[in-house]
């Protein structure tokens, strides 16, 4: 448990450096990494490593969001379809949680079947 | 089996990488990558601008000193630098920091690439730009800026102020329509500079009725076409009072009989719409409270997010100017530099023509002129649309212009364009730079003088007490008629022969009744010595001119009332009229209350009245009937005709009762004016019973579009009266899109209010901000500093400071 969460926390600080430079690709190599390294079932590192992204991306958008007092939120919103703001945040949070859940099933599978 | 099943797995990874990479299409609808567009770190979400604003420190290259920029409480910069070159510089970023997209987008409007970015949907719309000729005349706009060196250094300045910013730029720091519409950013340059000039020159000066007005004269004949399409409106007050004494020697017009050219079959095309309209006025001190004069002016435009205008103030050691400036070009358009203050509105006068042309061989690469075959030189197009197809076009032109359109069953096929604006000449940068510096009449003339189109009633006040309006720009020396009808374009003396000298443009200083004012009407009374023809509003200047004669002692506060007055002199001509004829009443019972209130109102299109409902109904139903015979004709014919204007409409209905327009075609009794007015108003309730209580603001629906069109970035239905008839030109989507008053005094003060906001960016508080107090006709104390450090009255100010 101990060490999860560690490597939650770990994964979204990489992430956020990473992701300061690079596109959503590195995040998908980070996810690579984590599950290779993480060494857990794979359900298990599914859920964490989506865990990880979703709180990074939902987590910078919450942050954003609320120091521009949810005004690009609530126009964006309405574009995609009235989202209410918070909706907003969590659509990107999936989003994000999709792409760190698939990359760091790769990598743990991966060792699994290389290691 | 695992293998398999990673396989799969790593797909799943990599395509959603892919698929949330790339753009969407649902239905007709187009989305951007919605990974790129929801990742917080470079997608939308960066855009969310904190509403908290921090000082800032930029590096700017190229600067001889530092630059300091303080921000109001409306995000207004007022901009401290030791030169010009380095205030332009810095006005070009900050402008780009604030409008970077709407300066893109709108110079590829007018140079017809925009479906190099949002795909061949758009491609005949750029087509019809680049064949109008817009970039052609860009070109030579930029090529007369080149003689003037030190302009163009300083509009270099400018350029590489917008450039040196768009390289700042990451690619998540990018403005929010770029991630929206998926491109990037691309340099600017003073080339772009013109083409916004140009674009401005489109909507004020492309208004034409050629086509309309050739095929109308030839299928009524020439008596009743004068009967009906009257130039003068006798009620109208020209800019310029009639009885004006011209104290110069005319340049002759005389020419042998215009070639009359027959009736063209006509499709609808796209016409620049005649929503665009302004007014201003400044009156004396012998008018005021205070013995200054005050300078008041509401340009109308479309109204859009981001707004057209950027509000902005410019100080160097030598001078200090504020107003607002146009995004992407430096200085600024309309405002006040302490000594005076100055304000434009629409010129109508009419400076483009269409000429037939006749071709001398079949593959239309030779045309006759005065009997010679003569060959046409092309301009080769290319549009390299966003799927990477390239399409390459080639344009005629001809001694008068470009043969504009091409198609093969298009009526204008054969037609040149002539535009005044096609010819550069003009020295904006030079004006804007000798208004700053002017203090009297006479400065304030030779600094116009060095403006040409698309002309301007430029107005003027100063604080030693004067007052003036000249109808500043280049225009063209007609002959009676001439430009009214298709020009045979086989006769090179055809159309205008040269412009009337600058000298010779009306204008009026200091006049005795203690104002001066414009409205789009008339530059002056038939007496001018000069034909002209164009567009004209009919009743917003008599408004202005009434409402001036009578009020006296005058404060900034009558002028704010009077800029959002709903008064409209359409409604006090015709709807007495109209009543004439109800004496007994509404044939249904139902409709009584509503004819009564009609009887009761006022002429003021004030938002929350139903009235103007009624009346602008009941208007219109009477126009249709009237001109029945105008829509017949164009059915059977098929080729479009022009309407009587609503001012000859009325003035028929006034004068002529019994004139056979009247009467109904279709029926067998003779109509007159008063059954039209009844049959109309049966017609109004009808369509108006199910809802007859609606209010004018709901009916109207002013809204303020995104450039985009996209709904959510735009502001909905307003609750706001006004008409285009009125000095508080608020339509659907047209309005005055800056309010200025400046009194005189010393210091001078100033007040102003647009229907947007500063900031470009939707996620910016300072997007759409100064709305509500539009609205409301409520305005903002304008900040006019003196220096980097004067402390604004409980207003927090940021910083940004440029080295």
């Amino acid at each position: 448990m101990k060490k999860d969460i560690l490597a939650v926390g770990l994964f979204i600080l990489l992430g956020f450096l990473l992701q300061s430079f690079f596109s959503l690709w590195s995040i998908a190599i980070l996810g690579l990494i984590f599950g290779w390294l993480i060494n857990r079932s794979n359900g298990h590192t599914f859920l964490l490593g989506g865990l990880a992204v979703f709180l990074l991306w939902g987590g910078y958008a919450f942050w954003l969001d609320s120091a521009n007092a949810g005004i690009l939120s609530a126009r964006i919103g309405k574009l995609l379809g009235n989202l209410p703001p918070l909706g907003l945040v969590l659509l990107t949070a999936f989003l994000g949680g999709i792409v760190g859940s698939f990359s760091a099933l790769s990598g743990s599978m991966a060792r699994k079947l290389f290691l | 089996m695992k293998i398999v099943k990673f396989g799969l797995v790593v797909l799943v990874t990599l395509g959603l990488i892919i698929v949330l990479d790339r753009p969407l299409a649902i239905g007709e609808k187009q989305l951007p990558p919605l990974g790129r567009f929801l990742n917080p770190f470079s997608g939308f979400w960066q855009n969310a601008e904190s509403i908290k604003q921090k000082d800032q420190q930029l590096d700017l290259e190229g600067l001889s000193a530092p630059v300091r920029v303080v921000y109001d409480e409306r995000h207004v910069p007022h901009i401290f630098a030791e030169s010009n070159a380095d205030l332009f510089r810095v006005q070009g970023y900050v402008t780009a920091q604030h409008r970077l997209w709407q300066m893109d987008v709108t110079t590829r409007m007018v140079s017809g690439r925009l479906s190099e970015v949002m795909g061949e949907r758009l491609l005949k719309r750029d087509q019809l730009q680049r064949r109008r000729g817009l970039p052609y005349a860009a070109e030579n706009t930029l090529a007369s800026w080149k003689n003037h060196p030190e302009e163009m250094q300083l509009l270099e300045a400018f350029t590489d102020g917008v450039n040196q910013y768009i390289n700042s730029l990451s690619p998540g720091e990018s403005p929010l329509e770029f991630k929206l519409l998926n491109y990037e950013p691309e340099p600017w340059s003073v080339y772009k500079s013109a083409l916004l000039i140009k674009s401005m020159a489109l909507t004020l000066c492309s208004r034409e009725n050629d086509i309309e007005s050739t095929n109308t004269r030839q299928l009524l004949g020439p008596e009743v076409f004068d009967a009906l399409y009257p130039e003068y409106n006798p009620k109208q007050t020209p800019i310029v009072p009639s009885g004006t004494a011209w104290e110069f020697d005319t340049l002759s017009t005389e020419k042998a009989d215009p070639i009359l050219i027959g009736a063209i079959p006509h499709q609808p095309y796209e016409k620049v719409p005649a929503h665009v309209g302004s007014n201003n006025w400044a009156v004396a001190g012998s008018k005021t409270k205070s013995g200054n004069p005050i300078l008041c002016n509401d340009p109308h435009l479309k109204l859009s997010l981001p707004s057209i205008w950027f509000e902005v103030q410019l100080h160097t050691p030598e001078m200090n100017i504020y107003g607002v400036s146009l995004p992407g070009f430096p200085g600024i358009v309309i405002g006040f530099n302490g000594h005076i203050s100055w304000g434009m509105t629409n010129v109508g006068h009419d400076v483009l023509d269409w000429y037939q042309i006749k071709w001398a061989d079949q593959s239309r690469i030779q045309y006759y002129l005065d009997g010679e075959a003569i060959p046409v030189s092309t301009r080769i197009e290319t549009y390299k649309l966003a799927d990477g197809q390239t399409v390459i076009d080639t344009v005629r032109y001809t001694k008068w212009g470009p043969i504009v359109y091409e198609d093969e069953n298009h009526p204008q096929r054969d037609m040149a364009m002539r535009w005044l604006a096609h010819q550069g000449g003009s020295n904006e940068l030079r004006m804007a730079l000798d208004l700053a510096q002017a203090r009297d009449f006479n400065a304030f003339e030779a600094a116009i003088s060095q403006f040409h189109t698309p002309a301007q009633n430029m107005i003027f006040a100063s604080q030693n007490g004067e007052i003036g309006i000249k109808v500043q720009g280049t225009l063209p020396l007609r002959a009676p008629q001439e430009g009214r009808f298709i020009l045979d374009g086989s006769n090179s003396t055809a159309g205008w022969s040269g412009t009337i000298p600058l000298d010779q443009n009306p204008k009026i200083y200091n006049p005795e009744r203690g104002y001066v004012g414009s409205a789009n009407q008339h530059s002056t009374a038939p007496d001018y010595p000069y034909y002209y023809l164009g567009n004209f509003e009919d009743y917003r200047g008599r408004t202005l001119d009434m409402m001036l004669d009578s009020l006296t002692d005058i404060g900034v506060e009558e002028m704010m009332q009077l800029q959002a007055n709903n008064f409209s002199m359409k409604a006090h001509d015709a709807l007495p009229a109209m009543l004439q004829y109800m004496d007994n009443g509404s044939s249904d019972a139902n409709a009584q209350p509503y004819l009564d209130s009609l009887r009761s109102w006022d002429f003021n299109y004030h938002g929350h009245l139903i009235s103007p409902v009624w009346f602008e109904t009941w208007f219109d139903h009477f126009y249709t009937l009237v001109w029945d015979e105008i829509e017949s004709a164009e059915t059977k014919s098929g080729v479009t005709l022009l309407y009587p204007e609503s001012w000859r409409t009325i003035e028929l209905l006034e004068t002529e009762p019994d004139h056979p327009f009247f009467d109904r075609k279709g029926t067998p009794e003779t109509e007159t004016a008063g059954d039209l007015v009844r049959l109309a108003f049966t017609r109004t309730f009808e369509e108006l019973q199910e809802n007859p209580n609606a209010k004018w603001q709901d009916h109207k629906g002013t809204h303020i579009p995104h450039l985009s069109r996209l709904p959510a970035l735009g502001r909905g239905k307003l609750p706001v009266g006004g008409h285009g008839s009125a000095l508080n030109a608020i339509k659907r989507d047209f309005g005055p899109s800056w309010r200025m008053v400046v009194e005189m005094g010393q210091p001078l003060r100033a007040y102003g209010v647009y229907p947007g906001g500063q900031s470009g960016n939707p996620g910016s508080p300072h997007y759409d901000d100064m709305i509500d107090k539009w609205v409301k006709g409520e305005y903002f104390s304008l900040h006019y500093m003196q220096n980097a450090d004067e402390k604004l009255d409980n207003i927090s100010t940021t910083t940004q400071t440029f080295e």
